[in-house]
């Protein structure tokens, strides 16, 4: 037989008169002795309250606890401290505080069962069990903390995307702005460029000018002088030497049918036909001397042959053949 | 108030039931404490004034002279105990007790200590309010949590024990505190 065993039997009054002085006598000088009946009474207590006793035990338990006032007040110290573990989660769940009331049904379904479903099914409530008393508070702690990061999470994403829409608002309003300022550049440069296409052909129009009436003077730009000719292909046709930085040349063509014309026109192709150059703009107050004169662009012409055809305007409005000129160029 | 004679007595009384290191009111207490429980576990209606007539005889019969020696002193408290109870008991057969115990009040701890109970619950150490969770909410293997433990069934208890007694000692100065503030 054990000692835990005798010890409960003692409890119980369940030992024999002698066996039983044998025990008082040892716990009276052993302390250790005495502290652990003390202890093992406190597990018949829990035993009592768990009903985990049988009948007879029961009965002999209830006696040695129901005696006095004292062993009253420890079986429901123990009530209420089974009652404060156990009945902390049904406390979470109806958000009241830990209070000491204990229910005894609940402890008779805990000894039966409740405790182990606890575990089994509620294996987390199981470590808030642990710290069951401030376990109220630290949920509500944890919602408020849960509540504020969620909180803060969601303003920090609106703010996120309000400042990409700011920024996406931005670079659209920046694209269409440069893409307003590119517009207006390239408007710029079309004017810039027709005035100096502009600038370009006044020049030129200046200089024939100035040639046509300075004919008699050396002239400042390579010149070539045409007569009228007859076509025979690599024939006679003069040739016109273009140097690279040759960007312009004058052109005089002998005119025999002076002042015929009210005005006169000129059309230069190469022998396939494809036209370079025409003007039907020439007055014949710019025939000088039989030559009529002009500058034309040196870029105008390739490696090719040349063909000039000189018309004059009738009274009818129709320009009628006059005469043809031809030559070369060679760069 | 005691005698010198009577102060030297219980002086040298209880420095013989009880260990060295400990102060002689702390023997008192608990040689008183031991008695109590003798008289309770042999389910005795009022044990505290059975203790107290005991440590009442055993300190006039050293008084008058009783040399108490030996290697095991309690064996004289035991029988002076013995003889208390004998008589407690043949005159509880002679008369009706006044206080049937099983008409005793209940005591509701709900009213009484007011959120003591949980307020010491929450002022033990974690670790201790672990074990004692872990020892109500797992009553049925409670082998494998004395095995978790490193300790025996017993060893368990103890501890269980000494944690209910320190639960005790703060809810009886907890509930000292409510009573002074109504």
């Amino acid at each position: 037989m054990n000692s835990d065993d005798v010890i409960k039997r003692f409890l119980l009054g369940e030992l024999p008169e002698d066996e039983r002085r044998q025990v008082e006598e040892q716990f009276l000088r052993d302390n250790s002795f005495f502290e652990e009946i003390l202890a093992a009474e406190e597990s018949l207590i829990d035993q009592y309250l768990l009903e985990t006793l049988d009948n007879e035990q029961k009965a002999r338990a209830q006696t040695l606890l129901e005696s006095t006032r004292e062993q009253k007040l420890n079986v429901e110290f123990t009530r209420e401290l089974i009652g404060l573990v156990r009945g902390s989660s049904r406390l979470e769940h109806n958000n009241v505080s830990a209070g000491l009331t204990v229910d005894s049904s609940r402890l008779k379904n805990g000894a039966n069962g409740e405790s182990r479903l606890a575990l089994t099914q509620h294996g987390p409530i199981y470590a808030k069990l642990m710290n069951q008393v401030p376990t109220a508070n630290w949920i509500r702690f944890s919602l408020v903390l849960l509540l504020l990061t969620t909180t803060g999470w969601i303003v920090y994403l609106y703010s996120k995307e309000r400042s990409l829409d700011a920024i996406r608002i931005a670079a659209e309003r920046s694209n269409n702005e440069a893409i307003a300022r590119l517009g207006q550049e390239r408007e710029k440069s079309q004017t810039l460029n027709k005035e100096l296409e502009s600038e370009r052909e006044q020049r030129r129009n200046a200089e024939e000018a100035l040639a046509q009436s300075r004919p008699n003077q050396p002239p400042s730009l390579p010149t070539v002088r045409l007569a009228p000719a007859t076509f025979v292909r690599d024939g006679y046709s003069k040739v016109l030497d273009l140097n690279l930085k040759t960007d312009r040349f004058r052109l005089q063509l002998e005119v025999k049918d002076e002042l015929r014309h009210d005005q006169y026109s000129v059309s230069i192709t190469t022998f396939d036909g494809r036209q370079i150059w025409s003007s039907d703009s020439f007055k014949p107050s710019q025939i000088k001397q039989g030559m009529l004169s002009m500058v034309l662009p040196g870029s105008l012409f390739e490696y090719d042959d040349y063909k000039i055809e000189l018309k004059g305007r009738e009274e009818n409005g129709n320009f009628v053949h006059i005469a043809d000129y031809a030559f070369k160029v060679r760069k | 108030m005691k005698s010198s004679l009577e102060q030297n007595s219980f002086d040298e009384l209880f420095s013989l039931l009880e260990p060295q290191g400990l102060s002689t009111e702390s023997r008192f207490t608990l040689c008183r404490r031991k008695l109590v429980k003798f008289f309770v576990w042999r389910h005795c209606t009022d044990p505290d004034s059975l203790a107290d007539e005991t440590i009442v005889r055993l300190l006039k019969n050293v008084d008058q002279g009783t040399k108490i020696s030996g290697d095991n002193p309690y064996s004289y408290v035991y029988a002076i105990a013995i003889h208390v109870f004998q008589e407690h008991t043949r005159l509880k057969s002679k008369t009706t007790s006044l206080t049937d115990v099983a008409e005793l009040p209940q005591v509701s701890i709900s009213a009484a200590v007011d959120g003591c109970g949980a307020l010491c619950l929450k002022e033990l150490a974690p670790e201790k309010r672990e074990l004692l969770a872990r020892y109500y909410l797992d009553s049925d293997d409670r082998n494998d949590t004395a095995d978790e433990q490193f300790a025996t069934i017993n060893a368990l208890r103890l501890r269980i024990y000494r944690i209910k007694q320190e639960l005790k000692r703060c809810r009886q100065k907890c509930e000292k505190r409510s009573e002074l503030r109504n």
